[in-house]
């Protein structure tokens, strides 16, 4: 049996696609995916579709027209870890020996909702009362800000930071460059988090990869899949620790012992920033920091691009945006192609390792209810 | 199980499935008023001994389940005041810790406009869903504001 590995990637442009579908958004990424490869679509044994907003049967939706030949498409929905869930499905598949080369892919349009928080089931206790997903991570920041004495200031240097990474990544259209001062007096959302503190609701994207144990035919160096692990959150109604991010802590320290390495050796990050409290406290989560030191580290620009650990170099969700199916993919690939010397301004140099990490969530009682995280390498 | 079945109230215990397990609905109120205030109600069991709240909606088997009243006062864990945009009001919300170590979530009311203070001591305050069911919030007693 061979080695699973990355053997091409995709992605489209993430922005505002109103007249766009997600299976042609898809489609692009899948047609680019295959292309950097030097695969065929009837080379492709199954396919893997990560999708959390749209409608039933979303893989097939997208394939139809490709002219796949029949062959099985899982519809995987993990909220926003969708995609990055059915990577790891897809390794699972390719390391048992059920298939040879796969292809994963992640979309979503929210052009289509109109704008305002992702939906959430309005059936959940919390949603009911009032609960929206910038709610849930604002009061992770007020806690924050209570237990270490953080500044709002410091919430607002990630939304800077990662735009300005964003600004250097040709597929971010969204973003545009802002100051501290804009970030904060942008309208409120969920106080303390204001609007330029939250990934843009409106955006439209999709991603794809082509994973095989075949030797590679693809354009640039194949990729190994060091770790791959996902994670479900606990059932927690006590008075658990909202600002530990256990579910990330306990993701990451699985996937440091599956691939053998630690945090001191990767070279760049890309993680869930949805909203600037949550990179901060990925930060910690992932052993970057000490608890409560995450503002520190911030602060210090090791987390910028040129420093010694660049966190979203691609700009992340807050400069990309988040198209939830696409995102888990789309961090993926943005990795592959720092290993592999072709990331363009944003490039992280010499880079060597590389961790993404999303969650999902959005229902009572398990606060993060899925995480997933991949470690790369060449 | 029949579509029959799920139909209707569901305050009676249904039996089904080819190796039965009897599936019950709990119909009581999440909430009480007493004299000293308005609790909430948490449950436990012999299996899962830590007090949850919501309680539990759908018991399995037979075993008991304890309601465990809590309140009417708890301690601020942490909060934010959405803001949901033009036309529509901002409105509060609050993570609260009580005795025996249950977390709720629920509406804070925030008297005129001001917020209260982590680890303010909070009561449970009588409110109404949006679809105007009667419900629950929190609100700080007096003098515990930021």
């Amino acid at each position: 049996m061979n080695e699973p590995m990355i053997v091409g990637v995709g992605i489209t442009d993430f922005g505002r696609f109103p007249d766009l579908t997600e299976e042609a958004l898809a489609q692009s990424a899948i047609l680019e995916a295959l292309s950097d490869s030097g695969l065929q679509i009837r080379d492709i044994e199954a396919f893997y579709c990560g999708n959390a907003i749209g409608a039933s049967l979303p893989g097939q939706r997208a394939l139809r027209e490709l002219h796949t030949g029949g062959n099985a498409v899982y519809n995987i929905d993990n909220a926003c870890s969708s995609g990055a869930t059915a990577v790891n499905a897809a390794l699972s598949a390719l390391r048992s020996g059920q298939y040879e080369t796969v292809l994963v892919f992640g979309m979503d349009q929210l052009s289509s909702l109109g704008g305002g928080p992702l939906p959430l089931s309005r059936n959940d206790w919390n949603n009911k009362r009032g609960m929206i997903m910038p709610a849930l991570y604002a009061m992770r920041a007020t806690r924050y800000m209570h237990e270490h004495g953080m500044e709002v200031s410091a919430l607002a240097d990630i939304a800077v930071k990662n735009r300005q990474h964003g600004l250097r990544n040709p597929i971010a259209t969204f973003c545009k460059a802002t100051t501290r001062e804009e970030v904060l007096a942008s309208r409120q959302i969920a106080e303390p988090l204001t609007l330029l503190q939250c990934c843009p609701a409106v955006v439209d994207g999709a991603a794809a990869v082509v994973l095989s144990t075949k030797p590679s035919k693809g354009r640039a160096a194949p990729v190994r899949v060091l770790a791959s692990v996902v994670q479900s959150g606990l059932f927690e109604t006590g008075p658990e620790d909202m600002i530990e991010a256990e579910i990330t802590a306990r993701t990451a320290r699985m996937a440091y012992e599956q691939a053998g390495v630690g945090p001191q050796d990767l070279s760049l990050i890309e993680c869930h920033d949805a909203f600037t409290i949550s990179e901060l406290l990925y930060y910690e989560a992932l052993g970057l920091c000490d608890r409560g030191e995450a503002p520190q580290l911030l602060a210090s620009g090791a987390t910028a691009l040129g420093g010694r650990i660049p966190v979203n170099p691609s700009g992340g969700l807050i400069a990309k945006g988040h198209p939830p199916g696409a995102t888990g993919v789309a961090q993926i690939v943005e990795v592959c192609e720092h290993l592999q010397g072709r990331a363009g301004q944003r490039q992280v140099e010499g880079a060597r390792l590389g961790l993404t990490q999303v969650t999902g969530g959005g229902i009572w009682g398990v606060d993060h209810a899925a995480c997933s995280i991949h470690i790369l390498s060449l | 199980m029949t579509s029959a079945a799920l139909s209707g109230n569901w305050d009676e215990t249904l039996i089904f499935g080819a190796f039965p397990v009897k599936l019950s609905k709990r119909t009581e109120p999440h909430f009480r008023m007493t004299g000293n205030g308005m609790l909430l109600i948490a449950t436990r069991t012999a299996s899962h001994p830590q007090a949850q709240f919501p309680p539990l909606e759908y018991v399995h088997g037979d075993e008991a389940v304890e309601e465990v009243p809590i309140g009417p006062f708890g301690r601020l864990y942490t909060y934010t005041v959405v803001h949901p945009g033009k036309d529509r009001e901002p409105y509060g919300l609050a993570m609260v810790d009580f005795e025996p170590g249950v977390r709720a979530f629920g509406r804070l009311i925030c008297t005129d406009g001001k917020v209260p203070a982590i680890n303010s001591t909070m009561r449970i305050v009588p409110a109404e869903l949006p679809n105007g069911s009667p419900d629950y919030a929190f609100e700080a007693v007096a003098g515990e504001s930021a």
